[in-house]
């Protein structure tokens, strides 16, 4: 543990600590001192942009998972999988591991993201306090297992640019790859909003 | 226990509480937490400046590598194909489906390469002290941070391996120099990214 305890926040203290390079200073000025951005006490609109981004993803989790994210013909026969369907394929061909990474990646990650998010916004919202200390350690694990969704679709691009022998089968990406990247872009860009300082000025 | 005149620098906000503490001198290696939330609050930089330059001229060579020699190969029946990383870009713009072309483009090269010619001009900026280089050394910095969450070479390569895996029952795989140098990257790069350290990059800076 460093130092000692301070009873005071910096909000309180009248100090304002640089959301972009994390100088702490007077928050008075209206820039930050060392690196020139716009100087805020909690990132600006924090909630509404967070809730904003979080709806977005949900919204394109429908067709994410809906459509195909890979089309393949092989010998002329034409096969469309879904994210779960390729997970369900991959397993019934006794790739477990590889099920299990798609599976968690891809389904298990996102719902855990639209739920933690919106959870610690409902309890920001109601001002409740709870167990704060598990609600940050909850939000840094989000946060960063959060990018690790976009492994289906590097594996899409991969797929499409290796499987390219002439006639005997191509791959194709589905219009639910865009659609899932476009999810996970935006739920990283909803925990990049969020302001885990807010769960703690209740207290 | 607060002590109202201390000045602004000798205090530290912890960034996900807000709670302010006072800073101390830590030894090497060592790390300051969160009194009340218990999130990290700073460490030390195990990296000077010259590894970390060093560090990033080879992650720019391996980058090179990875993209412009042979990555993997697969062989159906004999029927053998070899990608380039580079190539798979170009192989995605050829479909359609631009936005996917511009995705992996971003995410495979442009993001990457464009931190590492960042970190490699702010370090080299930094190492060679020449003055004034505060304002162009701050704009450099500030675009790092921003690119930084995009940054996902770690998972591409965790894509890769899935890949392998999913190919290795119908065909033959085989890895070449450009997903090794990839596999060398990947790990400099989180070598680099657990030891150098912003806010000690800023006060650098700040010397200057
Ligand atoms: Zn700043
Ligand atoms: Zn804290």
């Amino acid at each position: 543990m460093a130092g000692h305890r301070q009873a005071l926040t910096a909000m309180q203290a009248g100090l304002a600590s640089c959301h972009v390079c994390g100088k702490l200073q007077s928050c008075t000025a209206d820039h930050c001192v060392r690196c020139g951005s716009r100087l805020y006490q909690r990132k600006p609109f924090s909630v509404q942009r967070s809730w904003a981004f979080l709806i977005t993803a949900l919204i394109l989790y429908l067709p994410a998972n809906l459509y195909p994210i890979m089309n393949t013909t092989s010998l002329g026969v034409k096969d469309e999988k879904t994210i779960i369907g390729g997970v369900i394929l991959l397993w019934s061909m006794k790739s477990y591991p590889v099920a299990v990474i798609i599976f968690t990646a891809s389904i298990v990650i996102p719902l855990l993201k639209f739920l933690v998010i919106s959870l610690l916004l409902f309890s920001i919202w109601k001002g409740h306090s709870g167990k704060l200390n598990q609600q940050t350690r909850l939000f840094r694990i989000i946060e960063y297992i959060g990018p690790w969704s976009m492994i289906d679709v590097f594996v899409v691009i991969l797929l499409v640019a290796l499987i390219q022998f002439g006639g005997i089968a191509t791959v194709l990406p589905g219009s639910a790859a865009m659609a899932f990247a476009g999810m996970v872009i935006t739920t990283m860009l909803s925990a990049i909003s969020f302001d885990t300082r807010l769960l703690w000025d209740s207290e | 226990m607060p002590e109202p005149n201390l000045p602004v620098d000798d205090l530290v906000a912890c960034h996900s509480c807000d709670l302010l503490h006072e800073k101390t001198a830590l030894g090497e290696g060592e790390k300051a937490w969160c009194s009340r939330c218990g999130s990290l609050l700073y460490r030390t930089n195990n990296n000077t400046i010259e590894i970390s330059l060093a560090l990033t001229i080879a992650s720019l060579l391996l980058f090179l590598f990875a993209q412009l020699l042979p990555f993997l190969s697969i062989d159906v029946d004999g029927n053998k194909t070899t990608i380039y990383l580079i190539s798979t870009i170009d192989t995605l713009s050829q479909l359609d489906n631009v936005l996917l072309g511009i995705a992996g483009a971003l995410f495979l090269v442009i993001i990457p390469l464009g931190v590492l010619l960042l970190d490699l001009l702010l370090l080299s900026a930094l190492y060679s002290n020449k003055r004034p280089l505060t304002l162009f050394a701050r704009q450099l910095l500030l675009l790092i941070g921003r690119l930084a969450p995009w940054n996902m070479l770690e998972i591409f390569l965790l894509g890769v391996l899935v890949t392998i895996v999913k190919l290795a029952s119908i065909a033959e795989i085989s890895l070449h120099q450009g997903f090794w140098a990839f596999v060398a990257l990947v790990m400099i790069n989180l070598f680099v990214s657990t030891t150098l350290e912003p806010e000690e990059l800023w006060q650098a800076i700040d010397k200057h």
